[in-house]
């Protein structure tokens, strides 16, 4: 079985780390990591993962501009924004942008992985 | 016919009978009498469609329309209504209160059909039994029930009378009334989705439902509409979407199974709709209102406020005439003068008699706030106003209600107990929650108290020393009372689970800011397991106030007269403390005092001497405050403070003298708390 390979961006250290844990699983690799929306464009064209997990408050480019990006470049990306509570409107944003999911901070494991699992199974059933 | 400048008064009057249709819903519901309430409803709603048929707002119309149904089923059995039946009117008194605000932004009406739809059936079954069909219908196998609920001799070609929908031809102001997609008859049906209530962010949550529906067909109409679910807006968690027909049910089942919290799928008939292009008869006439008693103006309040800023410059214009003319020994001029300043007390005293409005203005919304709650929580609360008809400045009320609402959900959350926890210890199922008003001199003392499960010092030191506030040994020290004031502290909650609504115990915090922005003071009073009470003491007014002034050497400050207690000279016999402080003996009691400079760290001139002692109260506690020389008694007009001046902490406005110097306004109880840290 091979596993999903993950790319984690977020600006906090403590953040990325606790996802990091959250991924910590057979099912996933994480095949690296970003603090910003630069090097999160720059990683993905780099890595080409299964998915994202994007913060959406972030110094230099915010995680829509990044969203948005990325899914020009791949249209088929996942991306699911992690966001803090009081972001709704900027989450809706990137929905439009075609995020295909979101997280709210702060979150359970259980909470994440379930969106994981329905992202990864709707992107593999036909559509 | 120019409809415009009638919208500005159907707005307001609307936002009026909404308001009360919300009140009176929430009072029938625990009333013994509903008999006078039930036409009271009845002549809300039935003034609403009227309103709303001369102006050509058919949704609004057809809504009003049917809820005047419902309501003359009970009018005529003279039956209570059903609790049910009761959630489903105040759901339709909140789209009926969207219609007014969209009439007033003029943006166009959505019709809700599910909702005519519902309140038809509850109608026409005639009450009870049309409520446990239709309750039952949602969640359960959705096309047999509603199938069934809708086929009560119904043709099916004609839609029913009020679902019409079409351009009213009444001149080009009328509201533009949106005609669902196809131009021709369109076959739809309604998917309803629910979302889970573990869902962190439901309205996103269903803003992505909308948005992966959309990918997969054509969405006619959603309930609520986009731009609600943009705007965070989502009522009970479901969202119904009205949909051609045609859309495979398996595809939308299979896109929304990977979609996360989403609890519920089911799909439902709808008849169809056809878009009526010719001017459809209005049902309803305009019908005149009851004849009112007393005869009453309405007054923007921005004419209010300017109002009270000229009687304010009045005062000050007059003070600056006294000081001119001080000198000059003409009884005449002084006689003059005297009646002058008669006269502005008159105005003054006529436009605050204006601005002040009955606590009711406020506290009429809180039965529903706190009925919605307790339904939300799952506790049963019986909620009580006395003195509403107490009247306060209406600036100090706007201010009040984030403290109210604030005040009271943290009752209903973390004060009233769980019904099982209040059976153990043996209470009242219901949980009493009481908002008191009343007057002392020039003050009113508004409360809020619950009889519920009170605090507990002991918890809320541990928690302070838990948080690292303070260390055991301070904690232990805390009387119970400083105790409960932890609870202002920013951040600090005891609950385990931050609950979605009162937040993360920021509020204590600035309901007590604000209060003491008002010149206010805020008062805690518990027992464990039984009761607890904030109180909130405010001045009447905020404009004109006496003050004391008082100075330290060369500079001058302002004292509110209604903080203070007495003025007393320092004498031998007091206790002399570290850091400028000293204790008073007055009133059989030892009063802290603290010298003004060591609170605001002025520098004096040697020889200055802080022996006027100013006894204020500080809720229940006396303190004192040690000046050079007491001025005199003044009136002044407060204004407040604006930035960057605004955060200094110790001063609650500025006013201007009629001298025309500029003195600032001590908030002594600020102040004086801080000397702890000082």
């Amino acid at each position: 079985m091979t596993k999903t390979r993950v790319l984690i961006v977020d600006d906090a250290i403590f953040m990325r780390n606790m996802i990091k844990d959250i991924f910590h699983d057979d099912q996933f690799e994480i095949v690296g990591e970003a603090a910003n929306g630069v090097e999160a464009v720059e990683k993905y064209k780099e890595l080409k993962p299964d998915l994202v997990t994007m913060d959406i408050v972030m110094p230099f480019k915010s995680g829509i501009e990044a969203t948005k990006e990325i899914l020009a470049l791949d249209k088929n990306a996942l991306i699911v924004m992690c966001s803090a509570l009081g972001q709704e409107s900027l989450v809706m944003e990137a929905i439009e942008a075609g995020a295909a999911d979101f997280v709210v901070k702060p979150f359970k494991p259980d909470d994440v992985h379930k969106v994981v699992q329905k992202v990864l199974s709707g992107r593999v059933a036909p559509t | 016919m120019d409809m415009s400048k009638y919208r500005a008064l159907f707005v307001e009057e609307s936002r009026e009978h909404v308001s009360e249709l919300s009140r009176l819903l929430v009072e029938v519901e625990a009333s013994a009498a509903p008999g006078p309430l039930i036409d009271e409803i009845f002549r809300h709603a039935h003034s609403i469609k009227g309103m709303a048929g001369s102006m050509g707002y058919e949704p609004i119309t057809a809504l009003a329309h049917r809820m005047e149904d419902v309501v003359d089923i009970y009018r005529r059995s003279a039956a209570p209504i059903a609790k049910d039946a009761i959630d489903r009117l105040l759901r339709a008194v909140d789209v009926l209160s969207q219609y007014v605000e969209c009439i007033a932004a003029e943006r166009p009406l959505e019709p809700n059909y599910e909702l005519v739809r519902e309140l038809s059936a509850l109608a026409e079954s005639g009450g009870a039994a049309a409520v446990a069909a239709v309750a039952a219908s949602p969640s359960a196998s959705a096309p047999e029930a509603s199938g069934a609920a809708a086929t009560t001799g119904r043709p099916a070609a004609a839609p029913p009378p009020g679902l019409e929908v079409g351009r009213q031809a009444l001149g080009t102001d009328a509201a533009p009334m949106p005609i669902p997609g196809a131009p021709a008859r369109i076959e739809s049906k309604l998917v309803r989705v629910r979302i889970s209530d573990t869902s962190s962010a439901p309205a996103v949550r269903a803003f992505l439902v909308h948005r992966r529906l959309a990918e997969l067909g054509q969405i006619i109409e959603s309930r609520p509409g986009i731009e609600q679910l943009r705007s965070g807006q989502l009522a009970d968690l479901e969202v119904t979407f009205v949909v051609p027909i045609a859309l495979d049910e398996a595809s939308v089942r299979r896109v929304l199974s990977n979609v996360p919290d989403v609890e519920s799928v089911t799909f439902a008939p709808l008849e169809s709709i056809e878009p009526v292009g010719r001017a459809t008869s209005k049902g309803a006439t305009v019908e005149p209102e009851g004849v009112k008693n007393v005869s009453t103006v309405r007054v923007r309040t921005e004419v209010l406020d300017g109002l009270i800023n000229s009687v304010g410059e009045l005062f000050i214009a007059r003070e600056r005439l006294q000081i001119l003319l001080a000198d000059i020994a003409r009884p005449d001029v002084r006689a003059a003068l005297d009646g002058l300043s008669g006269r502005i007390r008159e105005i003054h005293d006529q436009v605050m008699a204006v601005r002040m409005m009955p606590m009711r203005t406020l506290t009429d919304r809180y039965p529903r706030l706190v009925r919605d709650l307790g339904r939300t929580l799952k506790k049963d609360i019986d909620f009580e106003v006395v003195g509403g008809d107490i009247e306060l400045d209406r600036a100090i009320l706007d201010s009040l209600d984030s403290v109210f609402i604030h005040t009271l959900r943290n009752a209903v959350d973390h004060g009233i107990e769980e019904p099982l926890e209040r059976a153990a210890r043996q209470k009242p199922v219901s949980g009493k929650i009481t908002v008191s008003a009343a007057r002392d001199r020039d003050m009113v003392l508004v409360a809020v108290e619950d009889d519920g499960g009170g605090l507990d010092p002991d918890t809320l030191r541990r928690a302070a020393v838990d948080k690292g506030l303070m260390s055991a040994r301070e904690a232990e020290e805390l009387s119970a009372r400083e105790c409960y004031f932890l609870i202002c502290n920013p951040g600090f909650s005891t609950k385990k689970v931050v609950s979605d609504l009162s937040g993360r115990g920021v509020g204590m915090d600035a309901v007590r800011s604000k209060i003491e922005s008002l010149g206010g003071t805020l008062d805690i009073e518990s027992e464990v397991g039984r009761r607890t009470r904030f109180t909130f003491r405010l001045p009447l007014t905020l404009a004109i106030v006496p003050v004391l002034l008082v100075e330290a050497g060369r500079w001058l400050f302002a004292i509110p007269v209604a903080k203070v207690v007495s003025v007393r000279e320092k004498g031998e016999d007091v206790i002399p403390q570290a850091g400028g402080r000293f204790y008073l003996s007055f009133r059989h009691a030892l009063v802290p005092v603290t010298e003004v400079s060591a609170v605001l760290k002025l520098d004096l001139q040697p020889g200055v001497r802080l022996d006027q002692v100013v006894v204020i109260e500080d809720g229940r506690d006396l303190s004192g405050i040690a000046v050079s020389r007491i001025v005199g008694y003044h009136e002044v007009v407060v204004k407040p403070l604006g930035d960057p001046l605004d955060r200094l902490e110790w001063f609650s406005g500025a006013a201007i003298l009629g001298d025309g110097q500029p003195i600032l306004i001590l908030d002594v109880q600020r102040a004086l708390r801080q000397r702890g840290a000082v």
